[in-house]
């Protein structure tokens, strides 16, 4: 009997090519959108989850109280694994890593790499049970100038000899021993890393860490208990464990899952509220919603068709088949066309993931050996041919013989109106998506077009590593004087990227109970000039007052909000204090985008750093050309710095990577928005195809009596012009909810206008009618002597 | 074999009644041959549905095979139809996705026969209608009268006590009419088929062994042959 129905069904597929290709078409693009969606899903959910011990590891998260509110960050002193380990009971082991300064210059006989490299304690592999190629994860980081490599970083260096043992030199002068090789780092993991050395290294290159001090906050610890039950217990001595060791000290630590890490990385007075989490599940939801949209269609186009199949229905009942045998026939039909369909949209999986991943950025991949991944994509099929099948086998199966037969058949009565509805919810999730595409792209450009306060184009960075940091004077002469740069400025970090800030700046007239947190940003000779932060008053730093650099009490300049916030009458020449040090300012500059572009400026002081600094920031000369600028500046790098490879990044595309998050966003809603459309489309196609084919003894009666092609093409289109509106109705209303609250995540953000909505709106409408009018056209020119001998 | 007391079917149009039958009874005995005849309307085709449960009298008494055919349900009457009824349509009503051999072995499938008992039946069946040649062409490519041919043969296949004609020879040519009632009055004679069919010629139905006569829904005449 299935091989009957097999027969058949297959036959009908290849009978009806274009109604199949419609079908199975929208199917397949909903199929392989689904399956793309929660491949990405997948990748986000399954972030650092590949460790055996994950249940039981937690990061541990600081609480800070300051200014009314409570911040939370992963950043805790040095001396708290240790203190944590000696007074936690259930803790088995804890860690603590640090990635600051990690980045190294690696080098083996004559070949030098610039490396991501982490500080860890000696626990950190028993604790994240990385795979070990080579060497023993219990003791490769006990000895000091022990590093542990990656399996690709391993290649680069060696070839294809054993590294176990080899001697490699840290940034030209630190000899290391390799003591263990470890797989590569999967791609979604928080931690990206190609080597890893033991903690004391980083106590090494930074001397203020060492030492009993629980006020600096500036290492991640991690600790693993020895079940969830411990959990409660420990949250509740650490606590108070930084004020036990620290008096006065109100910081409270806790422990967070670290598999959350990734996902629930919001902190709001303390507790966690989420994160990305919702984004993730905003595209679990975008996933099914494709899906069904996808199977909605195949229920409608198959039973639009079901004048067709009355009349084999109708025979199959009179030679005793009954209805189950019938709707077993209709389900295996779709079965079929959802497994061709399913097995296409693999196909196109595979081919479009490259694109996908360059796209966003990632690296997605069908995880092809894991049977996980083939039960769900078979319960997909299995699932979207079931759904999609049931009612129209349902409604077909129903027909009564005899009336089929004698041709009484009036197909699409009773279904019409569950068709309509149908229609209407496609069409009001298209206009959803379209409208949050454009709100999502018109945020973006709102929050680029509000300026970032300093010059991003022609504007480079260099790290000030090895001989650099002393050479840097020297470089930036060299430069101008051969016309590449006009002008260059030391910086303790990247003008892109903000890390440093502190409750302890006070200044005359400020409220003691207070607390209010400034960025903290060193900056060189010439900084206005070289980033194109606008000066208001006084002047820069500038070789020309060696008191910037050697008096006692220093200078700093610093940012109109903070001039707003000090309300100091003559900013220039005051006296503030960071901590105990006093420092007089002799500079206000515009307020300029230092990290979240998102978010309100904070106040800023900025301190001189001379020639000083861990990045240079230069302006290109524009009389020459970029790459000739670039050219000269690697000439120039190789000859003073020859040991490190030269490194150059520009400003401007570091910027742009503030708006990843929501490029991410705006391009999957665009691509799926697009998708959900053409696949309503296809189902529209359908149906307007449909529509005209019943209306064919109308539209000939019609024309024969005078109608123009013109009314009869809008005759057609009117029907479905009403459903779209429809749509239009529910979807506006549900459109701006979810927008608005998308939007206030967004301290900057847009107003939701009519003219979006409008917009939207006419752009389905536009896009639907295309498509319905290509169908009465079509009716409306054919010849009404046909169509009426047919009867 | 059957028989129908006062049987009506009627269809209910604003505050009156329009019957199609209208209180007919009629027995049938195994071995008859009956020909309906009646112009359009008189309810000919519809009493045929109802003889073969496609269709449900509206009130009347209806037994089949020592069965109560208007007290069973759908499922036993259709096990009941699929045990002894084989049906002819007017207009063929062959499956246009199926091959001649496939549309045959339909019925078959439906009364879970084995795969090779199938193979048997179809085989010999196409032997007998002399269309083994045609056996994988679909309907589309045959002309009418082979249409037929392949409808009576499907009819036919599950060895049914009843053959139900809806106008069998309606669509057909005189030549190609003939041959099918010839095969009819084959089928009753040596092979002890009940048959009743539909017609609207006289010399049609004179191959059987009574004509029954209609008339708006009532039997206004029999004559036994």
């Amino acid at each position: 009997m299935v091989q009957n129905y097999l027969k058949i069904a297959w036959r009908n597929i290849k009978k009806h090519k274009a109604f199949s290709f419609i079908n199975g078409g929208g199917l397949t693009l909903g199929i392989a959108s689904c399956l793309l969606l929660l491949l990405y899903v997948s990748y986000h959910l399954s972030f650092d989850h590949q460790f055996k011990n994950l249940d039981n590891i937690y990061v541990v998260e600081n609480n800070q109280h300051g200014d009314g509110q409570i911040y939370t960050f992963a950043s805790t002193p040095g001396v708290a694994a240790a203190a944590i380990k000696a007074e936690v009971p259930g803790v088995v082991q804890s860690v603590r890593v640090d990635n600051y300064g990690g980045g190294s210059l690696i080098s083996y006989k004559n070949n030098s790499f610039k490396k991501v490299g982490l500080y860890a304690d000696s626990a950190f592999f028993s604790m994240f049970s990385y795979h070990f190629i080579k060497g023993n994860p219990l003791t490769s980081l006990t000895q000091p100038n022990s590093i542990v490599i990656t399996a690709d970083f391993a290649k680069t260096l060696f070839g294809d000899a054993d590294p176990i043992n080899k001697m490699v030199t840290r940034n030209n002068n630190l000899p290391m021993i390799v003591t263990g090789v470890i797989d590569n780092i999967p791609a979604n993991e928080s931690y990206q890393f190609d080597f890893v050395m033991p903690y004391a290294q980083f106590e090494n290159d930074n001397v203020w860490a060492k030492g009993q001090n629980w006020g600096h906050n500036f290492c991640q610890t991690y600790v693993q208990l020895k079940d969830v039950g411990s959990l409660n217990r420990a949250n509740s001595i650490l606590k108070s464990i930084v004020a036990r060791h620290s008096t006065g000290n109100t910081n409270q630590l806790f422990l967070f899952p670290f598999s959350k890490t990734h996902l629930y990385q919001k902190f709001e007075n303390g507790r966690s509220v989420g994160g990305s989490i919702s984004q993730i599940h905003l595209f679990e939801a975008l996933a099914l919603c494709i899906l069904l949209i996808a199977c909605v269609n195949f229920m409608n186009l198959s039973t639009a068709r079901s004048e067709e199949r009355a009349k084999e229905v109708g025979i199959r009942k009179a030679i005793g088949s009954n209805r189950a045998s019938l709707i077993w026939q209709f389900i295996t039909e779709s079965l079929i066309l959802s497994f061709v369909s399913t097995i296409m949209a693999v196909i196109i999986l595979v081919l479009c993931l490259p694109f996908f991943n360059t796209l966003l950025k990632i690296k997605l991949s069908l995880p092809i050996s894991d049977w996980s991944t083939w039960i769900l994509i078979l319960s997909i099929a299995l699932v979207t041919g079931l759904l999609s099948g049931s009612y129209p086998a349902f409604y077909l199966s129903s027909f009564q013989p005899i009336k089929v037969l004698k041709g009484m058949f009036k197909g699409g009565g009773s279904a019409l109106p569950i068709r309509k509805v149908l229609v209407v919810v496609q069409f009001a999730f298209a206009v959803f998506l379209i409208t949050a595409t454009i709100c999502v792209y018109r945020q973006i450009r709102f929050i680029q077009g509000m300026g970032n306060g300093y010059d991003k184009n022609n504007l480079v960075e260099i790290p000030m590593e090895g001989e650099l940091g002393k050479k840097a004077e020297v470089l930036i002469n060299e430069l101008k004087t051969n016309g590449a740069i006009t002008n260059a400025t030391g910086t303790s970090q990247s003008i892109t990227q903000n890390g440093s800030n502190t409750w302890g700046i006070s200044w005359p007239g400020k409220d003691p109970k207070q607390q209010i947190l400034v960025d903290i940003f060193y900056a060189g000779y010439d900084f206005t000039h070289t980033t194109g932060v606008k000066l208001l008053t006084g002047r820069e730093f500038s070789p020309d007052y060696p008191i910037d650099t050697n008096s006692k009490t220093p200078t700093v300049m610093i940012n109109e909000t903070a001039a707003k916030i000090m309300k100091l009458k003559q900013p220039v020449g005051s006296i503030i204090k960071y901590g105990d040090q006093p420092a007089t300012v002799v500079g206000v500059y515009k307020d300029f985008v230092w990290g979240s572009p998102y978010s309100k400026i904070p106040p800023m002081v900025t301190f001189c750093d001379g020639y000083g600094g861990s990045v240079l920031a230069m302006r290109l000369n524009q009389a020459h050309s970029i790459s000739s600028n670039i050219d000269q500046i690697n000439k120039s790098l190789k000859a003073i710095n020859p040991a490190y490879p030269p490194t150059i990044s520009f400003v401007d595309s570091e910027f742009e990577l503030k708006f990843e998050n929501e490029k991410v966003l705006a391009m999957l809603a665009n691509l799926f928005g697009g998708l959900a459309i053409i696949i309503s489309c296809l189902g529209l196609f359908g149906l307007a195809a449909y529509a005209a084919e019943q209306r064919t003894k109308e539209i000939g009666v019609r024309k024969v009596l005078g109608a123009t092609v013109s009314n009869l093409a809008g005759l057609l289109s009117k029907d479905f012009l009403k459903l779209v509106l429809i749509a239009i109705v529910f979807a506006v209303p549900v459109s701006i909810w979810v927008l608005n609250k998308w939007l206030q995540n967004y301290e900057f953000r847009i107003d939701l206008s009519w003219w979006i909505m409008t917009l939207a709106s006419i752009i389905t409408i536009v896009i639907a009618m295309a498509t319905v009018s290509y169908q009465a056209i079509k009716a409306a020119l054919a010849n009404p002597i046909n169509s009426l001998r047919s009867e | 074999m059957l028989s129908l007391q006062h049987i009506s079917k009627f269809y209910q149009v604003g505050g009156t009644r329009n019957f199609v039958i209208n209180d007919i009874s009629l027995e049938v005995e195994a071995g008859e041959f009956i020909s309906i005849m009646g112009p359009s309307g008189s309810g000919k085709s519809t009493l045929l549905n109802i003889i073969g449960m496609l269709d449900e009298p509206s009130s009347g008494y209806h037994y089949f095979a020592g069965e109560t055919v208007h007290q069973l349900k759908d499922k036993q009457r259709s096990a009941l139809y699929k045990k002894y009824i084989g049906f002819v349509f007017q207009a063929y009503h062959l499956i246009d996705e199926l091959t001649v051999y496939e549309n045959i072995e339909t019925p078959l499938i439906y009364q879970d026969f084995k795969s090779t008992e199938r193979k048997a039946m179809v085989a010999d069946m196409l032997d007998r209608f002399q269309i083994v040649g045609k056996k994988d062409l679909f309907p589309a490519q045959l002309s009418g009268g082979q249409q037929q041919l392949v409808g009576i043969a499907r009819a036919l296949i599950a060895g049914p006590k009843l053959l139900l004609a809806d106008e069998p020879t309606g669509n057909l040519n005189s030549k190609q009419g003939e041959e099918i009632m010839q095969l009819f009055k084959k089928l009753n004679k040596e092979d002890g088929v009940t048959i009743i069919q539909v017609t609207h010629s006289e010399k049609n139905a004179e191959y059987g062994s009574r004509i029954i006569n209609l008339l708006d829904g009532r039997i206004e005449s029999s004559k036994q042959l």
